[in-house]
């Protein structure tokens, strides 16, 4: 890892219209992105929406039936995955049962013929980078999950690729870990200035993690964007519903509050922007509905509120403080501003 | 619960008792009735010498090429879409008696054998080349009754084997050859001794494929013991040749045994 760069100079990779097809299944759906170097990517969708297949792709074990890639100008086409400077986290890992901590990072530095004297180097830098390097003769069933996780992280980038792919390389860690290895990411990625593409089906990660996260849904991109945009204004339902939590209402529901959406298209409210009770008298739209259930989540709570009996309760976030002696059960108004509400097409 | 166990193990402890105590009872009268004098008296026996030392070599060398020969089967077996039906037609031969299988050996290489006759009429050979009754067949012979075991030990190793470490080698750089050099080979090591172990514990042992490719001169332990039994009638002899052969058989298997051990626990727990 000698001479790592400040800037990234290397990484950028460019997806133009990938198709991967299993059987009658699309699995990779003419999918268009851009990455500019040294970008922390995120690859958000639910299980099944192909990551793992788009990210194969990028890693060269499965071949696009069609589109191309290229990292830094050069078309990957159907080039070996030894010869494309990617690294991968496998989501299992895929550490080597055989060779020890330190035998395990120094793998790819010895395929590639570097001196004895500068891999023991190498390595112990790497090993330094992920805080194992105490750890380096130990055996890879002596480690616990999180110190493994830093292993494939030390193998992947003492080998400084281009682009570091990471397969839901936290989803198997308990939720502290996951924390503390979601920071230790982040910092490594600042720090070696590596582009990486982080795949998850967890919303929460993908937005407190990335620059940039691609929201997929059965194997085609839904958006682009920073988490900001995904949040504040998502290019579709799925988008919407798949990032943060949302009351999508189209132009019937909206009739009653004297809102009108613009034409073929869906309100997307979100539940910290409603009010209820005194707070909502100064909102534009407002109507009155029953408290149905009230959960406190630390400072806040949650409501779900029914306007009538048909229709799908809303979401409410507002200050635990402000509940006061509401209980489920209780009358109170509902209200919102549509100015600060997104819109996405009905479909 | 309780009874239905006992019920399923009363049968094998019957079994292992009755070995444990038929066998014991052989072991005991080579060496009362006999005495250690019958050991010295093998042990100083030129001809015997020479059949423990063919069957040492011989033994070897067929667990040498069955490794050899099953390990590209077995790779091929493992990578292949239509594994079923390879792996039937690696295990058929079983389906056939082991007589019968030594037989088409002998009708390949006697002296008006079919290869000989083949190798005559091309015109490569004035007189035919001996090849029945020497310990090459024996080894042909064994190798081909033993190699479907190896096949299927070292199989079972790559199937157990983590697709993704052969991967994970490719992405860190690792062409075909360096990733089964590093990964594939090390990993399925297991298979290989465990097979090995299996066909060097049954070579030294065998007794149908020397005794009929091998013929009366170029006997292996297994034959020597069987002529003992059957045609001299001497069975504290016999007895003592069957100590001998478990002795040797334990010895030739013991360090594939220990590399084994250690390999296991290098490779445990992941
Ligand atoms: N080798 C394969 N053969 C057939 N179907 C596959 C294969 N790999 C993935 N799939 C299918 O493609 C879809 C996308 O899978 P995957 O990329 O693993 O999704 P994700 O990683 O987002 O959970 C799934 O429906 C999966 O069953
Ligand atoms: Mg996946």
């Amino acid at each position: 890892m000698a001479g790592m760069p400040s800037a990234a100079t290397k990484g950028r990779l460019r997806l133009d219209r990938i198709t991967k097809t299993f059987g009658a299944l699309r699995a990779v759906d003419g999918v268009d992105l851009d990455i500019e170097a040294g970008e922390f990517i995120a690859f958000l969708g639910p299980s099944g929406c192909g990551k793992t297949t788009l990210l194969r792709i990028i890693a060269g074990f499965e071949a696009a039936d069609s589109g191309r890639a290229a990292l830094d100008g050069r078309e990957l086409g159907r080039l070996p995955p030894n010869r494309r400077d990617v690294g991968l986290v496998f989501q299992n890992l895929a550490l080597f049962p055989h060779l020890s901590v330190a035998q395990n990072v120094a793998f790819g530095l010895e395929l590639r013929g570097h001196a004895k004297e500068a891999i023991a180097q190498e390595v112990a830098q790497a090993l330094a980078l992920v805080e194992l390097g105490a750890l380096s003769g130990r055996r890879i069933q002596q480690l616990s999950g999180g110190q493994r996780q830093r292993v494939a992280l030390a193998r992947a980038l003492v080998l400084e690729p281009a682009v570091l792919l990471l397969d839901e390389p936290l989803s198997a860690l308990d939720l502290k870990l996951r924390r503390q290895l979601q920071q230790e990411l982040k910092a490594l990625q600042r720090r070696t200035r590596t582009t990486f593409i982080f795949v998850t089906h967890d919303q929460e990660e993908a937005l407190s993690m990335a620059d940039r996260v691609a929201v997929f849904n059965h194997g085609k991109l839904e958006q682009f964007g920073s988490p900001r945009d995904l949040y504040q204004r998502p290019a579709s339902r799925f988008v919407a519903d798949f990032v943060g939590e949302a009351n999508i209402r189209d132009a019937a529901q909206l009739a009653a509050f004297g809102v009108r959406p613009p034409p073929r298209s869906l309100l997307v409210i979100r539940p910290e922007d409603c009010a209820i009770g005194a707070a909502a008298t100064s909102l534009p739209a407002r109507r009155e509905g029953v408290i149905e259930t009230i959960d406190y989540i630390g400072p806040h709570a949650r409501l779900r509120i029914g306007l009538d009996e048909a229709a799908e309760p809303w979401v409410v976030l507002i200050h635990g403080g402000a509940v006061g002696d509401l209980a489920p059960g209780a009358r109170t108004v509902l209200g919102f501003d549509p100015a600060r509400a997104a819109s996405v097409p009905a479909q | 619960m309780k009874a239905g166990r006992v019920a399923l193990f009363a049968p094998m402890a019957m079994l292992i008792a009755a070995f444990a105590v038929a066998i014991g009872g052989l072991i005991w009268g080579s060496f009362t009735k006999g005495g250690v004098g019958l050991y010295a008296d093998l042990l100083s026996d030129q001809v015997v010498l020479r059949v423990l030392w063919r069957t040492v070599w011989i033994s070897a060398l067929t667990t040498l090429f069955c490794v050899v020969l099953a390990y590209p089967l077995a790779l091929f077996l493992a990578r292949s879409k239509h594994r079923n039906l390879w792996l039937i037609l690696v295990i058929s031969p079983w389906l056939v008696s082991i007589v019968v299988r030594t037989f088409g050996w002998m009708v390949l290489l006697g002296n008006r054998g079919v290869v000989n006759m083949t190798l005559r009429d091309l015109g490569l050979i004035d007189a035919p080349i001996r090849m029945l009754f020497t310990p090459t067949a024996v080894l042909i012979g064994l190798t081909h009754v033993f190699l479907p075991f190896v096949v299927i030990a070292i199989l079972s190793s790559l199937l157990q084997q983590d697709r993704r470490l052969e991967e994970a080698s490719r992405i860190l750089g690792g062409t075909r050859w360096q990733t089964f050099r590093r990964v594939t080979l090390p990993l399925s090591m297991p298979g290989v001794i465990g097979g090995a172990s299996l066909v060097l514990l049954m070579a030294t042992g065998a007794i149908v494929t020397p005794l009929l490719l091998g013929g009366l001169r170029d006997r292996m332990l297994g034959t020597q013991i069987y002529t003992e039994i059957f045609q001299v009638f001497n069975f504290e002899r016999a007895t003592a040749m069957a100590v001998m052969l478990l002795v040797v058989a334990l010895v030739l298997v013991a360090p594939l045994r220990l590399l084994e051990a250690r390999i296991r626990q290098t490779q445990e727990g992941v």
